[in-house]
């Protein structure tokens, strides 16, 4: 197979970035879309050019580090596929082809297709836990939850921090993203104790950030990887909602 | 202890702007309802608009709550649009809408139609600032007279003619048809409504999402039901415009 | 080289309780004073670095990830081995203890994999505490599932994403020390060089992979958790950037590196299917628990699996293993797929790989019954064949996995370098020469929750750390140095080859000669070629661009050329290893029915490997095995 592709290259933060055109031929429809830049990146170095910087590592969908918007679709245009998982049989020979990196203020780039996401990890920091010390824990089935708790708390710690419900959201908000973090321990028994205090400092840490707000376009859920759902964000905004009064009355 | 501060998070914008709409929309539904009444004649039309406004103190109280909840729902959604717009200072040089509609991302700008409009229908209907003779339609009603006369009501005298009620009121109900009569009018009114059904669209379950009504089975129906809502009221408010240009509706009866 | 492995006296059962007692303690207020370096935030990274943190010690974490949740724990699908006996049906910290001990077939340290049994069980607790999402029962309580190498139900999960849901907590703890201010996390930061002052660790030097800048640490004691070397045979189950360069770095500085041929090869992975693949996809060992494995009876049947009817199907593990059957223990089934594909009994395109069928349990259970157990596995299966495992059998072929050698460490996990200690994949202690399924997982964290905590403040209490030395230090100028020449190095062959280029090739040489047959003509012509290949990279390499800057390259050149010297050192111990056993296969000692013959008499030990210098053949040293608990025996699955 034969594509053009059109490749955002920046070289570092502070340079100002364009799209450049590239041919690749003689991609095999097995190949997965990294295999593809491959191609093209050993090509680029026998050509003694740099190489398409771009984030990858264990290319099964699961570590969250691909990170590139394929024709304006973070992830490419397979539902619940990362880029790294989708394979050259989704398009047609002869396509072309637009990638470009996540764009969103809290995720400046680095170079190339690679950007910044050390928002997230501030985000967790700021109350994605549960404060339990090493070998304070009770004995793991003295505290049941039920099978639809566990279950729904699964769905929501599914994400793998990717981005690109960042990337997708036409406001740069990274409400799905807070939103799973914040449910999947509001949902389980052992996370009751921090349940308000976590919500309110995640939900600050994350409007420091730069993310923008949330206008329900949806665009997050459908290039989730991992399909997490926005009803998790309107489940947070009535956390956020019930902590907030809480908070203002007991103090 | 929390550095939650409610006036900066954009969740709790969003909260203020959908519970603003809210009363939005039921102001809106309410009003489709009033306004429907113009099919069943003059009488029902006037004798709603009268009512409104004998109720005074209420009124008034209603006014302000509306403008101020208008006032809120805009200056809230600007700021957060502004806030959004920053969080994403370059798009896509190809952009694959997958969930998003045409509704969800015109959202301001339907908003800012509606804005316009509220304004110039204040301007018509409200203030008669565009056709200053509206505030003159009277209609007469109540028991009819035989012969003209002159009565001492609580408002001090007044000339009835033969066959006129002995009470008198203002014609909301020939203002609207000569209103709408004016087909320029009539067109610009549909088209406010079609903007206001746009936005309606997306916003009455956009609302129910922002406010956590909403869940995996929820969600579905309330995408559906707002389009069914936003759509039948635009069906509704445009019918009165279009019924006077199209099939002259009340032109008989105003003469 | 001092090869003590320090085990406590006593009964076994006793050993690690005493000598929690025995160890001496850091003074709470004094752990303050105390700063560590951490290397690696994967399982055993993360955990140590979160429970040192909130013991009081200051720590220092170092990741080339981005985020520390993207280290390559998170891959691992299947779920956590724990001595819970939740199920009843007869498990106990013996059982799994024994049964670690059989499946490493013999090769392991009896007082470490105890320890490992004790302590697994609290490494559930604390890991539902923090609110990891286990699989339930209806009932609420954890729900488990059997693996290969045991008979019991023993395995904790979280749908096929166990190894994720362990991190993401582990990096949970982790970030919350960070937002006390008690971790300093330096992600981005790729470790280069470890320095040693006075014989004892006392810092690294790392690489800005951003800036490109190389920036030295210094520490009171230095921990690597930097996983395994798998990705040495190139096509590999491993993320596509662990690497060896850590391990082997500090080995050149003279740490032990023990039992580099113990690699293990996964028998469940997708086949390859061109030049042009990358690495290897697992399928969860879980599938083998309802799937069966065959191939045709026939040499070269050609047909479509629908068309070979029953009585031409050999279900071989079956046939060879009616106890175990198709839930064998790796090295076992990985060899018997490579036995009938050499045998030319091998199906797909390239005939290497057999099928993994569902059909029975499809029948048995339902379709939505398996769709609820292995739904995610076939989804990707089907995103990466473009075949429906629903309807026709998954083809499946090993491919390398995990790697049971790394540095040496003693029953506190200390290197031979005095206040180096390694944990995690990173070191070869527990698992003997094969590890059983869902037991990585538990051991790194076992590691980093529960042991690293009691042994480094018994190493920082019983000496005397020089606390005047700071980077200023020679022996830091000098490592920054040579890390810099090293770069420049590489930076100014301008060659003509890639670096990936060169790690295909090395790969491909490893897998044919040093993978899952080895022999001794192969083993002696792979150390003829390895020097050969390693050569012509530093004379052919190419790397465009910058030292200064973001350079993927450049980070690619610099892991492999540790891999190009590491590779010699896995065949020298390969071949001096003159027996099979466990995952390391020597065709030479097999039964006639190709089953590995063990020489416990020659080889009952350890084999650790002592760095003397640049293209001189390293000495190998042993630490002798003992075993008092279990019975040295033909290891059987029958
Ligand atoms: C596909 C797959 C599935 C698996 N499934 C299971 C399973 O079901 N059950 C089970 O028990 N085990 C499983 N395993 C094995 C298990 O996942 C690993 O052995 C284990 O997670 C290793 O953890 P670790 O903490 O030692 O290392 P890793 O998680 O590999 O972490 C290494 C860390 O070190 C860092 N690092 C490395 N080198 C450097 C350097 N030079 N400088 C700076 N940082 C560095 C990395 O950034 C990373 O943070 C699986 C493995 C694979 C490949
Ligand atoms: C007058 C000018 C108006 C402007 C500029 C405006 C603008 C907006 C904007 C930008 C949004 C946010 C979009 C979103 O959150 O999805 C919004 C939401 C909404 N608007 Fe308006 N709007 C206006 C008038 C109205 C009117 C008249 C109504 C009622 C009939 C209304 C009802 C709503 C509702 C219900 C929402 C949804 C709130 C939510 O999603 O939580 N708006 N508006
Ligand atoms: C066919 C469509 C419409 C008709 C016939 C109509 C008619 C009227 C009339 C007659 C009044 C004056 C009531 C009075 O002063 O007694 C009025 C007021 C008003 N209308 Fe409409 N209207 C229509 C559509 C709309 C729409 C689409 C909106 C909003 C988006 C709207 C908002 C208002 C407001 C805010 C007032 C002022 C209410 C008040 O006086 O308190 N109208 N309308
Ligand atoms: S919510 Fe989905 S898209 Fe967003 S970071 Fe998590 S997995 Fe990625
Ligand atoms: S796309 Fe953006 S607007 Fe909300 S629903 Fe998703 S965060
Ligand atoms: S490379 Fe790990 S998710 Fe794509």
């Amino acid at each position: 197979m034969k594509f053009t592709l059109h490749i955002w290259r920046q070289k570092d933060n502070k340079s100002q970035g364009s799209l450049v055109r590239y041919d690749v031929d003689g991609i095999s429809e097995d190949m997965s879309f990294l295999e593809m830049l491959d191609i093209l990146n050993e090509s680029l170095i026998k050509k003694n050019e740099e190489p398409v910087a771009f984030e990858h590592d264990c290319r099964e969908g699961i570590c969250g580090a691909c990170s590139m918007t394929i024709n304006g679709i973070p992830h490419g245009p397979e539902r619940l596929t990362t880029t790294c998982q989708l394979h050259m049989r989704k398009f047609k020979d002869g396509d072309t082809i637009y990638i470009e990196p996540y764009r969103a203020k809290a995720f400046p780039i680095i170079r190339d297709l690679i950007v910044d996401r050390s928002a997230f990890d501030r985000i967790q920091m700021s109350g994605g836990f549960i404060s339990i010390n090493t070998g304070s824990a009770p004995d793991a089935n003295a505290i049941p939850v039920p099978k639809y708790k566990a279950d729904k708390a699964f769905d929501a710690a599914a994400c793998i921090g990717c981005g690109a419900c960042v990337a997708a959201c036409p406001n740069g908000s990274a409400m799905l993203f807070t939103a799973a973090k914040v449910s999947q321990y509001a949902l389980l028994p052992q996370g009751q104790a921090e349940r308000g205090q976590r919500v309110l400092n995640m939900v600050a840490q994350m409007d420091k950030e730069g993310f923008g707000g949330c206008t329900n376009h949806y665009e997050c859920e459908a290039a989730c990887p991992k399909g997490i759902s926005v009803e998790f964000i309107s489940f947070m905004n009535r956390e956020l909602f019930k902590a907030s009064i809480s908070e203002k009355i007991t103090k | 202890m929390s550095k939650f501060n409610p006036f900066k998070s954009t969740i709790f914008n969003k909260i203020v702007v959908a519970i603003t709409g809210l009363v939005l929309v039921l102001f809106i539904i309410g009003h489709l309802a009033g306004n429907l009444l113009v099919f069943f004649g003059r009488d029902a039309f006037n004798s709603y608009a009268h009512f409104l406004h004998s109720t005074g103190e209420l009124l008034l109280i209603a006014r302000i709550g509306l403008l101020v909840c208008l006032l809120l729902h805009i200056v809230t959604s600007i700021k957060l649009k502004m806030l959004n717009n920053a969080a994403k200072p370059k798009m896509y040089a190809v952009k694959g809408y997958v969930a998003s509609t045409i509704f969800s991302r015109s959202m301001p700008y339907s908003g800012l139609a509606i804005f316009f409009f509220v304004i110039y229908h204040l301007l018509h209907f409200t203030a008669y600032v565009t056709n200053p003779d509206y505030g003159q339609l009277r209609e007469s009603y109540g028991p009819r007279l035989e012969t003209a006369s002159v009565i001492d009501t609580d408002q001090g005298i007044k000339v009835i003619e033969q066959g006129g009620g002995i009470f008198e009121r203002h014609d909301a109900y020939k203002m609207v048809i000569e209103g709408f009569s004016n087909p320029i009018v009539a067109l610009v009114y549909v088209l406010a409504v079609f903007f206001l059904a746009m936005h309606l669209n997306h916003a009455i379950q956009s609302m129910f999402q922002t406010l956590g009504f909403n869940g995996p089975r929820l969600m579905p129906r309330m995408k559906l039901c707002s389009k069914v809502i936003a759509w039948a009221i635009f069906v509704g408010f445009a019918s009165i415009p279009l019924s006077v240009l199209v099939f002259g509706l009340g032109k008989g009866v105003i003469g | 080289m001092n090869l003590d492995a320090k085990i406590p006296s006593g009964n076994i059962k006793d050993k690690w309780d005493n000598h929690k007692f025995d160890m001496k303690l850091v003074n709470p207020a004094n752990k303050r004073k105390y700063k560590i370096l951490i290397v690696g935030t994967g399982l055993a990274g993360a955990s140590a670095a979160a429970t040192l943190a909130e013991l009081g010690y200051k720590v220092d974490a170092f990741t080339y990830h981005d985020s520390a949740r993207r280290a390559h724990s998170i891959a691992a699908q299947g779920g956590i081995n724990a001595a819970k006996n939740y199920q009843n049906d007869g498990d106990s910290i013996w059982r799994l203890f024994y049964d670690t001990v059989k499946g490493g077939d013999f090769r392991s340290r009896e007082a470490n994999v105890y320890r490992l049994a004790q302590v697994s069980a609290n490494i559930i607790d604390q890991c539902a505490a923090q609110g990891v999402p286990f699989a339930r029962e209806y009932g609420g309580t954890l729900d488990n599932r059997s693996f290969g190498g045991a008979q019991v139900s023993r395995t904790f999960y979280a749908r096929g994403q166990t190894g994720q849901q362990l991190l993401l907590g582990a990096y949970s703890a982790l970030m919350r020390q960070v937002g006390l201010g008690h971790v300093v996390l330096h992600n981005r930061k790729e470790m280069m060089d470890l320095v040693v002052i006075d014989g004892i660790a006392r810092g690294i030097v790392v690489r800005d992979l951003i800036t490109g800048k190389i920036e030295s640490h210094v520490g009171d004691a230095v921990i690597l958790a930097t996983g395994g070397y798998g990705n040495i045979f190139f096509l590999s189950t491993n993320a596509q950037a662990c690497n060896v360069t850590a391990t082997y770095r500090a080995y050149k500085k003279g740490a032990g590196f023990a039992n580099p041929c113990y690699t293990q090869i996964h028998p469940t992975c997708i086949p390859v299917s061109g030049d042009h693949q990358s690495k290897l996809t697992l399928m969860s060992e879980s599938l083998r628990n309802d799937g069966r494995i065959w191939v045709p009876k026939a040499h070269g049947d050609k047909r479509r699996p629908d068309q070979i009817p029953e009585n031409e199907r050999d279900y071989y593990l079956e046939r060879k293993y009616p106890s175990f059957g198709n839930l064998s223990p790796r090295d076992i089934s990985s060899r018997a797929a490579k036995q009938v594909c050499d045998e030319g009994r091998g199906v797909g395109p390239t005939g290497f790989g057999v099928y993994l069928d569902f059909a029975d349990a499809i029948k048995r259970l339902g379709k939505h019954a398996i769709e609820e157990r292995y739904g995610n596995l076939f989804e990707m299966y089907e995103r990466i064949t473009g075949e429906d495992p629903y309807t026709t059998p998954m083809r499946i072929y090993p491919a390398s996995h995990y790697t049971m050698g790394g540095l040496w460490v003693d029953y506190n996990l200390m290197s031979t370098i005095p206040g180096l200690h390694v944990l995690g994949e990173a070191n070869f202690s527990d698992h003997g020469a094969n590890r059983l399924g869902a037991s990585a997982l538990m051991q790194g964290l076992a590691d980093g929750y529960f042991v690293i905590p009691y042994t480094i403040g018994h190493y920082l209490a019983s000496n005397k750390i020089d606390k005047t030395i700071n980077t200023d230090h020679p022996e830091f100028i000098k490592a920054e140095q040579d890390a810099k020449e090293k770069i420049n190095k590489l930076m100014g062959i301008k060659g003509k080859k890639t670096p990936t280029e060169f790690h295909r090739e090395l790969g491909k040489l490893v897998w044919d000669k040093v993978g899952m047959g080895r022999n001794e003509a192969g083993l002696k012509e792979a150390i003829e070629k390895i020097p050969q290949i390693r050569e012509e990279f530093w004379q052919n390499l190419n790397v465009t661009g910058e030292a200064e800057s973001l350079n993927t390259a450049l980070e690619k050149a610099n892991r492999v050329a540790d891999f190009l010297e590491f590779a010699e050192i896995l065949a020298w111990d390969a071949l001096e290893r003159d027996e099979s056993c466990g995952a390391h296969f020597r065709e030479e000692h097999q039964t006639p029915d190709g089953e590995a013959v063990r020489n416990d008499e020659k080889f009952s030990h350890v084999a650790v490997w002592e760095y003397q210098g640049p293209d001189k053949k390293p000495i190998r040293n042993k630490e002798e095995l003992e075993f008092e608990n279990v019975h040295l025996a033909v290891r059987s699955y029958k």
